[in-house]
């Protein structure tokens, strides 16, 4: 007994070590590498809450591939009703560009985009384009520094190489699981408190630490966005066909 | 011996009672000196609002709106900063330089948003579709055609028509550091080359006002004080004196900044004048002393002089002390708060005023004044003429005189009033002259007008139906075609520009599948079925930018069949729009109110009157329609001001006319003694209305100030009628002539104020002078001949 007790503790203990001696870089990796897969099938809800607790409900659900390190997508507005069925198709491209066309049930005809609106906001939600693609930077986009860790976390600044959106962003990762549980967006000045996002549950599916329930804040004006992952698959099987110009318009594969 | 032992005990007595009369003045004088070295230590703790926000109530309904406003769509504080280039704009060099500080504006702390023509993006139409590119991409002949393509959107918004003026747009957050914002703007301003900048908006008005307060007080309190020096040495004559005589009014006027830091109360421009007031109004008490104690303290010493003199002018000073500080406080029946603050800090002032003048003033003559000393009495024939001629006019024209006044008084009076101009425009509170002034009219001129209304709309249907948006549409076509409206911002264009970009050509419907759309759920295990290829026939080959530039209206024209489906085809469209809305309709995707924003080139107050009484009635009855923004605080001020005007006029008259009742107990005397106060009020809404000089925060306390001070002539004139030794005559040569000089220097203090940066303390200035003057003349003319003529109306029965 006191011979297992004891291999626990420096089995924690060389864990901590680990944890201790890793570089806050290697962390951000880790956590994107987490949230990475080379297909997904989300079910989302967005609660967008405004100031004085008014809420209103927005669902969509998402595909992803990621093939040759390419990723396309395919966003389906289910609710409210007057965008259901408004589909927008992003293909990224080699060299760097991606391909956007959106969707038009009310004119039963799609459009091709061209642009990338990255800090513009998700369906009127508190993400934006940018976050709704990831809420953390890997190591090739940001300098990463480890501000402070505890027992359960560390806490890490990353400044992010092209300053578009955000200056630096603060992200509370969790030992164990390598999920985001906090981040926090400064403005380019780097000093101001832009949004605030927190996890407010976690999860598993087939195996894979997943966030189920978030909120993003966005301190000025107090408005706050709830993303609740109703159902998701990762790394299942994900027909290309649901990547077309011909899905797009049709909705049949 | 028994002589010899009494004068020595007497003597000793009459030392023992110098010494501890010394002793009393020194700490009166000490403990005065420590409280107001106390209270201007305060004045760096003082709390200064220059916005119109510090006078109109919270609970005010335009507040309420605003709050309903902001909560829904953000900030309305809009903050505009002007680029100027004579030779043009769209050039390289402008261009650069507006990008370059586009981009340092977008990084300030406070700011949400900062938008320009080098950082906009632009939507085109392409061979399949629309790109969305920034609207300035190095290429002036791009950017031209962009413009070109768009042009009711960026012109008069971003740039002028005539391309020789650029703004940048700065929406703000709701909670920032206005101080620090605009002072972080001037910064960046003030290196610009090639370029005129400048800053624009509510915000800018408001801080600008906050900065000169207390320059203005810094700068008119000498002025003034050297006013009332020159005043106090023409009658004193004798620097001494004149000192002296300033330490009281200095004293009263600093504790009253003392208790406004201590109290917390904020310095606004009515709280501003309090201390300035309290120099004017109270160098008549001093001057009361010193005049008395002059006339006798040759023959009886200091301290008997001065024991006679405070005995003599308790009553009188206190009396005069009493009306003038009821007249401010009727201040409190005011529903502004600043206002109510400025008169019971008036009342405490005047009353701190008073007591200094009857204790520490004979306290510090006591001091300096120690042996009797010859004082030479300039004595000038002059100085009684203007009192002479009161009284030669009294009597010889005395009823002509009543009966002209009178008639002057009963139309002068109610004209002069109903014809009062309103108007709390706090951009007016700046001389013409003014770069703030010159600034705002040069970019109203160019551009759609830095004034602005905000109109929140609740529809009763949905906002994106199409009926919903043409009744907005008609109402923003009707508001265009006003005077001073320079243009109204809603979400429209953005709907119109998507149908042009994104909505069918003439004949593309007819090519559109029936087919039901499926149900799209990919977790529900579904099989999706194969497209065939007769359903399917790409819509790609179709280019942007194919439809009408308009708000899509008829359903069978876009394949659809109900307004409801033409409602999701907008929510549609504005889903690529996002943010960008936010400042028009609080949801993207199902909105349920919108918000237009009425630009004004102008902002009188008719105009803005007319405005918000034409808004409501372009709107169907079961619509909620709030009117909010800037210029409706201002338009809300004004009624309150005019409100404000007339219930401190009447409590006011009320509360001196109660005043003199108790001093005289006669009715018919309390009567009287209010016709100096008539005729101060006539004479200052006469120019008033012949000027244009509008009732304002500041004019608007004339009226009560005028009766309070105005009474006092009154009070002292129909005093010495009472006293039966008196002849008309050598009452006019006594009191008459004291009066006049009371007046001469009241309103000279008053003239000091010609100085002030604020247009509205101006007008207070130029106007309390003349209801001084006028008030005394009348009181002199008037009241003189109805003493010589109707003399049983102002003397009283022997009892």
């Amino acid at each position: 007994m006191k011979y297992t007790i004891t291999t626990l503790l420096l089995l924690l203990l060389a864990t901590s070590f680990a944890w201790a001696a890793m570089p806050a870089d290697q962390v951000m990796a880790k956590v994107m590498e987490v949230q990475t897969s080379d297909t997904s099938a989300l079910d989302l809800k967005l609660t967008l809450i405004e100031p004085n607790g008014q809420m209103r409900e927005r669902r969509i659900q998402t595909l992803s591939q990621t093939k040759g390190g390419l990723t396309s997508s395919l966003t389906v507005f289910l609710s409210p009703e007057n965008v259901r069925n408004t589909r927008f198709l992003s293909i990224e491209q080699e060299g760097g560009t991606t391909e956007q066309w959106i969707y038009l049930p009310a004119l039963k005809r799609s459009r091709r985009i061209g642009s990338s609106e990255e800090g513009g906001s998700f369906m009127g939600s508190d993400f934006s384009y940018a976050d709704m693609a990831s809420t953390t930077y890997d190591e090739k986009e940001a300098e990463h520094l480890l501000l402070d860790e505890d027992q359960n976390s560390w806490r890490i600044q990353s400044t992010p190489f092209e300053q578009k959106t955000y200056g630096k962003t603060i992200t509370v990762v969790q030992k164990a699981t390598y999920l985001p549980l906090r981040v926090e967006f400064y403005d380019l000045d780097g000093n101001t408190l832009v949004k605030t996002l927190v996890t407010e549950e976690t999860g598993t599916v087939g195996g894979k630490p997943i966030t189920k329930i978030l909120t993003m804040k966005t301190e000025a004006s107090g408005h706050a966005t709830r993303l609740e992952m109703l159902q998701a698959r990762f790394d299942a099987p994900l027909s290309s066909g649901y990547f077309t110009l011909k899905f797009l318009e049709t909705g049949r594969l | 011996m028994l002589c010899a032992g009494d004068c020595a005990w007497v003597g000793i007595a009459y030392s023992d009672g110098m010494e501890h009369q010394r002793s009393r003045d020194l700490l009166i004088v000490s403990i005065c000196i420590v409280a107001a070295v106390v209270s201007l230590m305060g004045i760096g703790n003082l709390k200064v609002d220059s916005s119109t926000d510090a006078f109109i109530p919270a609970k005010a309904s335009v507040v309420q709106t605003n709050n309903r406003i902001e909560e829904q769509f953000g900030s309305l504080d809009a903050l505009v900063v002007s680029l100027y280039n004579e030779k043009g704009i769209i050039n390289k060099e402008s261009l650069a330089v507006i990008d370059s500080l586009t981009r340092e504006i977008e990084t300030l702390p406070g700011v949400k948003q900062a938008s320009s023509i080098t950082n906009l993006k632009h939507l085109a139409p392409s061979a399949d579709g629309v790109d969305v590119v920034p609207l300035y991409e190095g290429s002036i002949d791009k950017l031209e055609e962009h413009i070109a393509s768009w042009r009711s959107f960026y012109e008069g918004t971003f740039l002028s028509e005539d391309h020789s003026s650029a703004s940048i747009l700065i929406q703000t957050q709701l909670d920032y550091n206005q101080a620090e914002l605009l002072g972080s703007l001037r910064a960046i301003l003030a290196p610009l080359e090639g370029l005129r900048g400048s800053i624009l908006g509510l915000p800018v008005v408001t801080e600008q006002i906050r900065i000169s307060l207390l320059a203005d007080l810094a700068f008119l309190v000498p002025i003034v004080a050297a006013l009332i020096m020159l005043v106090l040495f023409l009658f004193l004559r004798s620097f001494k004196a004149t000192l002296l005589c300033l330490v009281p009014l200095i004293f009263s006027s600093s504790l009253a900044l003392g208790i406004m830091s201590i109290a917390g109360i904020t310095f606004t421009m009515a709280t501003m004048l309090v201390p300035v007031l309290l120099l004017i109004v109270g160098s008549a008490y001093t001057i009361h002393i010193f005049s008395h104690f002059f006339e006798e303290y040759e023959e009886a010493g200091v301290d008997a002089a001065l024991a006679n003199v405070v005995k003599k002018n308790t009553y009188p000073i206190l009396a005069a002390a009493a009306t003038t500080a009821f007249g401010f406080l009727s201040q409190l029946s005011s529903p502004l708060l600043p206002f109510r603050t400025f008169g019971l800090l008036s009342f405490i002032g005047v009353a701190i005023c008073a007591a200094s003048s009857l204790l520490l003033l004979p306290a510090l003559i006591r001091l300096v004044y120690k042996k009797p000393v010859r004082k030479l009495v300039h004595k000038q024939a002059g100085r009684g003429m203007w009192a002479k001629a009161g009284n030669t006019i009294a009597n010889r024209w005395g009823k002509v005189v009543l009966i002209v006044s009178l008639l002057i008084l009963g139309i002068a009076l109610p004209l002069s009033y109903s014809r009062l101009e309103e108007g709390t425009n706090i951009l007016a509170f700046f001389k013409d002259s003014s770069a703030l002034v010159e600034d705002t009219q040069s970019y109203n001129q160019r551009m759609q007008g830095s004034f602005s209304l905000s109109v929140m709309l609740k529809p009763s249907q949905a906002v994106l139906l199409p009926g919903t948006l043409t009744i907005v549409e008609e109402a923003i076509t009707v508001l265009q075609g006003e005077k001073h409206v320079g243009g109204v911002q809603s979400i429209l264009p953005f709907v119109k520009r998507m149908n042009e970009l994104l909505g069918p050509g003439e004949e593309a419907m007819n090519t559109t599948s029936l087919e039901p759309e499926p149900v799209f759920d990919f977790f529900s295990d579904a099989v999706f079925e194969m497209a065939s290829g007769q359903l399917f026939e790409s819509s790609a080959e179709q280019a942007g930018g194919m439809g009408r530039y308009e708000i899509p209206l008829n359903p069978a024209e876009y394949g659809l069949e109900t307004e409801e489906q033409l409602a999701s085809l907008i929510a549609q469209y504005l889903l690529l729009y996002s943010s960008s809305l936010d400042a028009f309709i609080n949801d993207p995707l199902e909105p349920d109110a919108l918000l237009i924003t009425i630009l004004l080139k102008d902002s009188d107050t008719q105009t803005l009157r007319h405005l918000t009484a034409l808004i409501p009635t372009l709107f169907p009855e079961d619509w909620s329609v709030e009117i909010g923004g800037g210029e409706a605080v201002s338009l809300a001020l004004t009624d309150l001001v005019t409100k404000s005007q007339v219930i401190s006029l009447f409590s006011s008259l009320l509360a001196v006319w109660l005043l003199v009742l108790f001093t005289f107990k006669s009715a018919k005397l309390a009567t009287l003694s209010l016709i100096p106060c008539l005729f101060a009020l006539a004479s200052v809404f006469s120019v008033m209305a012949i000027f244009h000089i509008k009732l304002d925060i500041i004019t608007s306390l004339l009226a009560a100030l005028c009766i309070g001070v105005g009474v006092d002539y009154a009070i002292h004139l129909i005093a010495a009628f009472q006293r039966n030794d008196q002849d008309v005559a050598s009452v006019m040569q006594t009191t008459g002539k004291a009066i006049l000089a009371n007046a001469a220097s009241v309103a000279l203090g008053f003239c000091g104020l010609l100085f002030s940066r604020f247009v509205p303390i101006v007008n207070m200035g130029l106007l309390f002078s003349i209801a001084m003057l006028s008030a005394a003349l009348s009181a002199l003319l008037i009241l003189g001949a109805i003493k010589i003529h109707y003399s049983s109306l102002i003397t009283r029965r022997p009892s």
